[in-house]
């Protein structure tokens, strides 16, 4: 016998009370209620279960596909932003501190600054650096990148970009007219790259060790340029890297980086 | 000729006692299931007169009055049933033919329930 009730039959789908819904049961023995299909698909999925639902479609979660990034099962690089900014960056002061300053500042822009008169050695004079996050994984490629984004001041000034390990030290960088090679100020076991003139922003360095070299990129405007590979112990590994600013002669000048990014594995 | 037609099913309960929980109308004592006489078309108002609301009705039917009684019936409509409040339960179709009509209902309060069924 078909039941009516209250002008309803029973057991009857119910009538809709909007556009785009479907009868969901609201328990056993009831009539059906009208809801709407997005809130019906939201809790279909709950009740089956995220994991099930995934396993259905054949895709990754976010922690899944974290973990591969992260160097996991699927073995993917680690890429890791360095904003310059006291978390991440280490201040370096000068060895002579009234020849300049290293400065985290807002925006997290790293800023060295030179105020001499005589020439300044790279390492020695301030610098903003930080130590290589893991030595774990030696015989991984690693990847350290910098956008120099802006040069204030008068003289010879040299924005320098580094990756070092021990006594060797690798740098590429930018200047400020053709008189002199960058690595003007520099000592110790150093590799001159090469050197650009650009400062506003459109030049990012890039420093790739893998298998045995060391590679050196520089990128302007999306224009890559292939600038220089060498050969490297096998096993190096960069205990820190940074950026710094040379001197030549009688300096007041200051370079901004940013976008300072690592990238393991 | 009258516009209405003569009942064949005329029936009023005025106070069925229920309790809390369940009780079926042909198990309660000095009491019998609602006589439908086959009519072709019937309508039973169930009213709720216990102080709380009731939750579950069902009903069933038998085509004779010494006959096997068909399965229970579920309403899905108008419940929980509130204090003095109404439903009305009838044949959709007016296709169906019983000779008796027994209700259950499940309560939440022991007290009354009125039952009113007419049937042509």
């Amino acid at each position: 016998m078909a039941l009516g009730v209250n002008g309803v039959a029973q057991g009857a789908l119910p009538v809709a009370t909007g556009a785009g819904e479907i009868p969901r049961s609201t328990g056993a023995g009831t009539n059906y209620a009208s809801v709407s299909q997005g809130d019906v698909l939201a809790d279909a999925i709950g009740d089956v279960g995220a994991a099930n639902v995934r396993t259905a479609l054949d895709v990754y979660s976010a922690a899944e596909v974290d973990a591969a990034v992260a160097g996991g099962a699927g073995g993917g690089a680690v890429v890791t932003q360095r904003p310059f900014n006291a978390t991440h960056w280490t201040v370096v002061p000068a060895v002579t501190p009234s020849e300049g300053v290293a400065t985290l500042e807002a925006g997290d822009i790293g800023r060295v600054s030179i105020t001499s008169t005589a020439n300044v050695v790279g390492l020695n004079g301030p610098r903003l650096e930080r130590a290589w996050p893991e030595t774990t994984r030696p015989s991984e490629p690693v990847r350290v990148r910098v956008t120099v984004q802006a040069k204030v001041g008068t003289g010879t000034a040299f924005g320098q970009f580094y990756i070092r390990s021990g006594g060797v030290t690798w740098v590429i960088g930018t200047r400020t007219n053709n008189e002199q090679t960058f690595t003007y100020n520099w000592a110790g076991d150093i590799v001159n790259v090469a050197s650009f003139a650009v400062w506003d922003g459109t030049l990012t360095f890039d420093i790739y060790v893998a298998g045995g070299n060391i590679h050196f990129t520089a990128e302007i405007s999306g224009v890559r340029t292939y600038l220089r590979s060498a050969p490297i112990a096998q096993n190096f590994y960069p205990s820190h890297w940074g950026v710094a600013i040379g001197g030549d002669g009688a300096v007041t000048a200051s370079v901004d980086y940013i976008d300072a990014v690592e990238e393991v594995g | 000729m009258s516009s209405h037609p003569i009942p064949v099913a005329d029936q009023v309960v005025p106070a069925w006692a229920v309790i809390l929980g369940v009780t079926i109308l042909s198990a309660t004592t000095g009491r019998s299931p609602l006589t439908l006489a086959r009519a072709a078309r019937w309508s039973l108002i169930l009213t709720n007169n216990t102080a709380a609301a009731i939750t579950a009705v069902r009903v069933r039917f038998r085509n004779r009055a010494d006959g096997g009684w068909g399965p229970w019936e579920s309403v899905t409509t108008g419940l929980p049933l509130a204090a003095g409040a109404a439903l009305r339960v009838y044949d959709l179709y007016g296709t169906s033919v019983a000779e008796q009509l027994d209700v259950e209902v499940t309560a939440t309060a022991a007290g009354n329930v009125a039952l009113d069924v007419v049937g042509v």
